[in-house]
C-alpha cells in the first residue's frame, strides 16, 4: 500500500519535472499557435499555480496524517482563490511575488510537518533511504533559496542587476532542486532493485 | 543625489537578498541534517532496545527450561525414590512363595500390601496435586488460594489469610492456573526469604482488569531489585514469575507500604469480557 502510494507520490513529481521542462515551450505554443498577445509574467503566474497543485499533490500523498491532509486541502484552495483574485487584480506586466510568497511559505511549512512526521513515526528505515525524503529536500532547499529572490523580483525585475542576481540564484536552485529530484529517482529505483532481488533470492531460497 | 539614493537602494536590496537567501538555505540545510541525525539516534536507540528485549527474553526462556527441567527430575526424583521403593515393597509382599505360607501369614501379607499400594496411591495423588490443584481446576482461583492459606497457617508459623473482594465470574482455567503459580511462587519466596509474621492477599476488579494484591511484614523486594534479580541470572523463580505475567498480558509490581512497614506485590491482569468464564 505504502509502496503504491510512494509510486504515486513519485510519478506526481515526475510529471512535475516534465512540466517545469516543456512549459516555456508548452506556453510558447499556445501563444503561438492561438495568436495570443500574453506577457511573460501570465505565463509566471499560471506556472506558479499548477506548480502549487503539482507538489500539494505529492505532498498529500507522502504525508500520513488525515487531519493535516484535510488542512492542506482548504489551504490549497485558498492559495488558489488568491493567486485567482491576484490574477486578475494585479497588473499583468508584474511578477506574482505574493502567491509566490505564499507558496513556498506553504510548501515549506507542508515540507516541515512531513519530516516532522519521520520524527514520530517509528521505522526501522533510515529516512534517507526514501525517495519521498529526498523530494522533500529538493522542494526545502529550491523554496528556501528563492524565497527572498521571489519577494525582491515584484518590484526589481527588469532592473539589469537585479536580473542578473535573478538569474544565478534562480538557475543555481533550479538546478539544484532536479539533481535532488534525479536523485530521489534513484534511491526508488535502487529501493526496486534491492526489493526485486531480495524477493528473488526469498524464491530461490525456497 | 537620486542616483545614490538608488545605489544605496540595489546594495541594500542585495545584502537583503544575499544574507536572506543564505539564512534560509542554511535553516533548511540544519533543519534536514538534525533531522537525518535525529532519526539515526532513534533508529539506535530503537536496536538497543530490541537487542536488550532479545537478551531478556532469552533470560525468560532458560529460566523456564531450567524450571521445567527442576520439576521433571523433581517428579523423576519423587517417582523414583517414593513410588519405586514402595511398589518394589508390596511386590515382594506378593511374591510366588505366598501361595506355599499358611492362611493367616498369607491374610497379612495381602493386608500390608494393600496398605502399601494405597500410600503409593496417596503418593502419586500428592504428585498429581502438586501439577494441577484438583481445587484449582473444580472450584476456581479463590478455593485453591484458600486452600493453599489454611495448610500454610496451619503450621503455625505464619499466619496466611485472604480475601477476594470481586471474584463472581472466574478467569479462565490456563489464567486461573498462571495466577495461581505466581501466588504459590511468591509465597515461596516470602516462606524462604522474608521471615513474615503474616501474609495477605487481597483480589478486586476495575476496569476490566484483575487485580490480587499480596502484602506481608518481612524482607521484601522492591522494583528495583525485581529488575535487576531479573537481569542478572540469579532468581529462578522470579524469571518464571516474568514469563508468566507475560503470557498473562499483565504486570506485576513491587513495592514498599507507605508506612515502610510491609512490603507489597501487585499483580495486574487485563481481562476482556470475552475471556471471562461465567
Amino acid at each position: 500500500m505504502k509502496r503504491k502510494s510512494n509510486d504515486r507520490g513519485l510519478r506526481v513529481i515526475f510529471f512535475y519535472v516534465l512540466f517545469c521542462f516543456f512549459s516555456d515551450l508548452i506556453f510558447s505554443a499556445l501563444i503561438y499557435s492561438l495568436h495570443l498577445n500574453v506577457s511573460v509574467y501570465l505565463r509566471f503566474r499560471i506556472f506558479t499555480i499548477v506548480e502549487y497543485c503539482f507538489l500539494a499533490a505529492f505532498l498529500l500523498i507522502a504525508l500520513k496524517s488525515i487531519k493535516i491532509k484535510r488542512i492542506i486541502l482548504i489551504l490549497s484552495s485558498i492559495f488558489v482563490i488568491i493567486s485567482g483574485i491576484d490574477l486578475f487584480t494585479t497588473k499583468a506586466d508584474t511578477f506574482d511575488s505574493v502567491p509566490v510568497a505564499i507558496e513556498a511559505i506553504l510548501i515549506i511549512i507542508y515540507c516541515i510537518y512531513f519530516l516532522y512526521e519521520q520524527i514520530v513515526t517509528p521505522t526501522p528505515k533510515l529516512i534517507y533511504a526514501s525517495a519521498d525524503f529526498w523530494v522533500v529536500v529538493a522542494l526545502l532547499l529550491y523554496f528556501c533559496g528563492t524565497f527572498f529572490l521571489y519577494i525582491y523580483s515584484q518590484n526589481y525585475l527588469g532592473d539589469s542587476d537585479f536580473n542578473k542576481k535573478y538569474d544565478i540564484i534562480n538557475s543555481f536552485f533550479y538546478i539544484l532542486k532536479n539533481l535532488i529530484l534525479g536523485l530521489a529517482m534513484c534511491v526508488k529505483a535502487e529501493t526496486r532493485n534491492s526489493s526485486i532481488s531480495h524477493s528473488k533470492r526469498i524464491e530461490q531460497a525456497t | 543625489m537620486n542616483l545614490l539614493q538608488i545605489s544605496t537602494d540595489a546594495s541594500h536590496v542585495s545584502t537583503v537578498l544575499y544574507f536572506g537567501t543564505l539564512g534560509m538555505l542554511v535553516l533548511a540545510i540544519g533543519l534536514v541534517i538534525f533531522i537525518v541525525f535525529h532519526q539515526r539516534r532513534v533508529i539506535r536507540y530503537q536496536m538497543q532496545l530490541q537487542h536488550m528485549e532479545e537478551e531478556q527474553q532469552k533470560i525468560l526462556l532458560n529460566a523456564s527450561i531450567r524450571w521445567q527441567e527442576e520439576e521433571r527430575q523433581r517428579i523423576a526424583a519423587d517417582l523414583h525414590d517414593d513410588a519405586g521403593p514402595l511398589l518394589a515393597t508390596a511386590r515382594l509382599y506378593l511374591n510366588e512363595n505366598l501361595v506355599n505360607q499358611d492362611l493367616s501369614t498369607q491374610l497379612q501379607s495381602i493386608y500390608n500390601a494393600k496398605q502399601i499400594i494405597d500410600d503409593t496411591i496417596q503418593l502419586i495423588r500428592n504428585i498429581s496435586h502438586s501439577l494441577m490443584p484438583p481445587t484449582l481446576k473444580n472450584f476456581g482461583l479463590e478455593s485453591a488460594v484458600n486452600d493453599l492459606f489454611q495448610k500454610i497457617s496451619g503450621s503455625g508459623s505464619i499466619n496466611a489469610s485472604s480475601r477476594f473482594h470481586d471474584y463472581r465470574h472466574r478467569l479462565r482455567p490456563e489464567q486461573e492456573l498462571l495466577v495461581f503459580r505466581v501466588i504459590q511462587e511468591l509465597v515461596n519466596n516470602i516462606l524462604k526469604h522474608s521471615s513474615a509474621s503474616f501474609i495477605h492477599v487481597t483480589q478486586n476488579y476495575s476496569e476490566d482488569k484483575f487485580f490480587i494484591r499480596l502484602h506481608h511484614d518481612g524482607r521484601g523486594i522492591t522494583q528495583q531489585d525485581y529488575d535487576r534479580l531479573n537481569k542478572s541470572t540469579l532468581g529462578l523463580g522470579l524469571k518464571n514469575i516474568q514469563s508468566r505475567v507475560k503470557v498473562l498480558h499483565g504486570k506485576i509490581g513491587f513495592e514498599k507500604d507507605l508506612s515502610q512497614t510491609y512490603y507489597k506485590v501487585t499483580l495486574e491482569v487485563p481481562v476482556e469480557q470475552l475471556e471471562v468464564v461465567s
